[in-house]
């Protein structure tokens, strides 16, 4: 049996499923989760400094760290703004007087992290209203406290994922209102990607297949047992079953090259990447995704 | 010279090891040098700077005058020492970090949240060593201080507190470390500026040798405080105040004459 080392944080996980219902043992892998981090920059450095094979993080991260010389590429979907999921939820209060990206100027506007895809959402939502970052506060908050800064009024504006977009609709419900969403900002594209050490991959060609597989499996699986998935999803991430919604991924969870070269070509722009010699190819990766031709 | 000398050499240890080790999260000090002073003149480290200390002293100003009235003051009441002991037991292994959403909840994102977590990890070393300096003033002296007719409070600001202020003083000194070691957690609470943040944003951007700036900037902020308040400590030294004191006493200060007097008296005689 081959074994890996995969770094995780609390969302919805299609590794978590693999693991549950075998998809991994299947490819003769076992996947050995090593511990919750921060997010997915510091996956990636545990991943870069050896102490983990893979882990998960949004593509402007992997893209970041590709350009600061770490060895990571990405694999396979995690998230994705999808017709079915716009992933990204951007709320104000309901009786704000915040009523369309414009009225934003010099208000607080929660991110998760500095340079997340939140982040570069937000901005591209503040630019294509004719503002810039510098237009709004922007505060690093974590996903679990930014509901309460909101309706406390310490914040103006949140951006949330599920399933904290699930807690905060059942939570708050009618105090709360969707000021836009990922989709709005850009159409329907990937965020996050599972990722490899590439240096690491090229030595253990068999066990990425192997781990690359047991997603794609497991991502097909819970698009067909939504109901079935919630509660294994429950039982790694601890979240509350009724919060967990149902969850959509790219076809066969591939890496979206096209939304890769969208990330890397406005990092290139904005002069937050200045490697020029980046390529799509060095960020993500379908070829040991054996079903997408 | 010894102390400078000790820093080259771990500054030549890290440049040794990162380029040895030869890895993007390990940046050499020849990188983080011309990294800091990228920072320096931009006005970037100036601004995060500025914002960390502005929390570095609230809290810890706080911590302080929190710490060191209750430490007073349960080595005076007994009641209230029995009371508040176990709170203070129970409340300082409890990290700053696990107390966001109550924080949160009662002080907003805005500099109270994070004087507070600064002043939650600042004083509990404040008031132990308060308390256990108080404690260790030798009995003979308050005992003969307090027949020459010296009440509560004389003998307070007379004799414990001055004789006390070493031990006091080191529970300051371990009090700031651990302010600025929380600095970090600090500014994750709803921050936009600051030390911390910026290591959060560097480390999470990949930009190692701006991380590694900012930390060293921490560094030597944190080693600067210490300075001042060592400094500060060896100048309340109790000899060295009782020098001064002499001084002051030509000029007709018969209080604190007559205490530091008696106090020499005492000390000559008990040993």
């Amino acid at each position: 049996m081959m074994t890996m080392r995969y770094v995780n944080f609390k969302v919805y996980d299609p590794v978590y499923v693999a693991i549950d219902k075998g998809f991994f043992a299947k490819y003769n892998l076992e996947v050995k989760i090593i511990g919750d981090v921060l997010g997915g920059p510091t996956a990636i450095q545990a991943v870069a400094a050896g102490a983990a094979e893979a882990g998960l993080s949004s593509i402007p991260a992997i893209i970041n760290a590709n350009a600061a010389g770490l060895p990571v590429i990405g694999t396979t979907d995690i998230q994705s703004a999808l017709p079915k999921q716009p992933l990204e939820y951007y709320y104000v209060r309901a009786d704000s007087p915040i009523k369309s990206i414009k009225d934003l100027k010099g208000k607080q506007f929660a991110v998760n992290l500095i340079k997340s895809s939140f982040h570069y959402t937000a901005i591209m939502a503040l630019e294509q209203s004719d503002m810039t970052e510098k237009d709004v506060n922007f505060v690093l908050l974590a996903f679990d406290k930014q509901e309460e800064a909101l309706i406390r009024g310490q914040v103006d504006v949140i951006g949330l994922m599920e399933p904290y977009n699930t807690h905060a609709i059942k939570t708050y419900g009618d105090k709360i209102r969707l000021l836009f969403s990922a989709p709005d900002v850009f159409g329907n594209k990937q965020f996050c990607t599972h990722f490899v050490n590439r240096v690491w991959a090229q030595y253990n060609p068999a066990a990425v297949q192997a781990f690359v597989s047991g997603i794609v499996d497991a991502a097909v699986w819970i698009e067909a047992h939504q109901d079935e998935a919630r509660p294994i999803i429950a039982k790694y991430t601890g979240i509350e079953t009724a919060f967990i919604p149902d969850y959509y991924f790219q076809p066969q969870a591939q890496s979206n090259m096209a939304d890769v070269q969208f990330w890397l070509d406005y990092l290139l722009k904005r002069g937050d990447v200045t490697a020029s010699w980046l390529k799509a190819e060095n960020i993500a990766t379908n070829k040991w995704n054996s079903a997408v031709k | 010279m010894k102390r400078l000398g000790g820093f080259l050499l771990l500054l030549l240890l890290w440049e040794v090891i990162a380029r040895r080790v030869s890895s993007p999260l390990l940046s050499p000090v020849s990188a983080v040098l011309p990294a800091s002073w990228r920072l320096l003149i931009s006005g970037e480290l100036f601004l995060h700077a500025r914002t960390s200390l502005i929390n570095i002293l609230i809290g810890f100003s706080l911590a302080v005058s929190v710490g060191l009235t209750l430490g007073v003051s349960i080595t005076q009441f007994k009641t209230l020492r029995s009371m508040l002991m176990p709170i203070v037991d129970a409340m300082r292994p409890v990290a700053a970090l696990t107390l966001f959403p109550v924080i949160l909840v009662a002080l907003g994102l805005g500099i109270a949240s994070k004087a507070f977590v600064i002043f939650w990890t600042a004083w509990p070393a404040i008031i132990l060593n308060t308390a256990e300096g108080i404690y260790r003033v030798d009995k003979s002296i308050t005992e003969a201080a307090q027949l020459d007719g010296a009440g509560r409070w004389a003998l307070l600001r007379h004799i414990i507190i001055p004789l006390a202020l070493p031990i006091i003083m080191t529970g300051i000194r371990i009090g700031a470390s651990g302010g600025w070691i929380s600095l970090v957690a600090a500014e994750m609470l709803g921050a936009s500026a600051g030390l911390g943040y910026a290591v959060l944003g560097y480390s999470q951007t990949f930009h190692f040798a701006e991380m590694y700036a900012v930390i060293l900037t921490i560094a030597v902020l944190g080693l600067a405080m210490n300075v001042c308040l060592a400094y500060a400590q060896d100048k309340l030294d109790y000899d060295k105040e009782a020098s001064r004191a002499e001084k002051y006493l030509r000029f007709g200060d018969r209080a604190i004459g007559w205490n530091l007097d008696s106090v020499r008296w005492f000390k000559s005689a008990s040993s």
